[in-house]
């Protein structure tokens, strides 16, 4: 009975449901008058409302299943700590007389000298 | 009228001491220099006059190429000169007085002296004869500076050495007496006794080159190969003074408190 009066329910609601056989057995059978402002609310709050709440229970359906996955807890590894080393700012003041070692040039000859025709001459000269 | 007065006055300073200053600093290296560069275009100037000479030996090209030569010789004889005296500064420059310092000084004195009076002395050339022996004399002449020029280049640098020796010294006497409550540290102690033995290694080591050098002989000379031995014992000397050198700055810098 309860089964014949949603059908009779819905094939008020979409009368296009009259073409399979099992609503067109009751295509006759009274069914409470819905005013039409009524019925075209519900003939789209209907599908809409169900969206809705496929959409609910499948969020609260997946979050139950994501409660039996819970991730692994990683904790990472401590930071090593770096502490520098502690260094003199300190200069020495003979650190000029190490640079002008440094700088010192052992080659000879230094300063270089100058090549010269020394033989400057209109005549062939013999040492 | 007062501050015309102060402006004029640093304007006459500036003129005074300025100009000396500048010129206090370089005087034989940039004379050097400019005589280097006159010789190079007399010298090129002289060849191709030499040149027609000897392709066309007529009287008017012969005067060409002795006028050109004398030019050459004169600028070639001052360039020795400041070259010379270049050297020589920078042995005094130091203000160490060494015997073969003091030696190099006064053989570079007397050489720079002989260039000077022979760029004077060229402009007595008239002939072609007087020429080649000009050139003759100044080859003779010249061949027994070299032994006196090599013994300076070697006391140039010998100077240089002793004068890090001194500067050494002065930074060891200050040092001693700030590290007095440290000098039973062991690091300290072997610190200090190697700046004592180091130091007498490195007048060793420069004795024995000074020696060397002031002892060399005129016939037994060959200046590359004395060069390059001279040389290889200045690398020695160098290495041990810094070797001084870092052990006093390693001293000064972890063991003395600032």
């Amino acid at each position: 009975m309860f089964v014949t009066k949603i059908k009779a329910f819905l094939l008020n609601l979409y009368p296009e449901l009259s073409r399979f056989p099992i609503f067109a057995q009751i295509t006759t059978t009274v069914i409470p008058a819905l005013t039409p402002r009524v019925k075209k609310v519900i003939r789209w709050g209907l599908p809409i409302g169900t969206i809705f709440l496929v959409l609910i229970l499948g969020i609260r359906i997946g979050g139950v299943l994501l409660g039996f996955f819970v991730p692994k807890e990683i904790f990472p590894n401590p930071v090593e700590v770096v502490i520098p080393t502690a260094t003199s700012t300190y200069q020495s003041v003979f650190l000029p007389l190490q640079r002008s070692v440094s700088d010192f040039n052992p080659q000879l000859p230094d300063p270089l000298p100058p090549v010269f025709d020394e033989k400057i001459s209109l005549e062939p000269i013999t040492e | 009228m007062k501050r015309l007065i102060v402006i004029l006055l640093f304007v006459c300073c500036y003129l005074l001491f300025v100009p000396k200053a500048l010129a206090d600093q370089t005087p034989y290296f940039s004379d050097y220099n400019f005589q280097l560069d006159q010789y190079r275009k007399n010298y090129a100037e002289y060849q191709n006059f030499k040149n027609d000479y000897l392709a066309h030996p007529t009287l008017d090209n012969e005067q060409k190429a002795i006028l050109s030569a004398k030019q050459t010789i004169s600028a070639r004889e001052l360039a020795w000169a400041n070259f010379v005296l270049v050297l020589s500064d920078s042995i005094s420059v130091t203000g160490i007085n060494y015997p073969l310092s003091e030696k190099a000084k006064a053989d570079l004195a007397a050489i720079a002296k002989y260039h000077f009076g022979q760029a004077i002395a060229v402009g007595s050339v008239v002939t072609r004869a007087d020429l080649t022996t000009f050139t003759k004399n100044e080859l003779k002449v010249t061949a027994t500076h070299k032994l006196a020029l090599s013994q300076a280049q070697v006391a140039n640098k010998l100077v240089q050495l002793i004068k890090f020796q001194t500067d050494s010294k002065a930074a060891y006497d200050s040092l001693l007496p700030k590290l007095a409550a440290v000098t039973d540290e062991v690091t300290v102690k072997n610190g200090l006794d190697q700046i004592q033995t180091s130091s007498i290694q490195i007048n060793d080591q420069i004795s024995t080159l000074a020696k060397k050098t002031g002892d060399l002989n005129v016939d037994q000379f060959s200046v590359d190969q004395f060069y390059s031995n001279s040389s290889e014992i200045l690398v020695q000397i160098r290495a041990s003074v810094t070797r001084l050198v870092n052990i006093i700055i390693d001293l000064d810098t972890n063991y003395v408190r600032h």
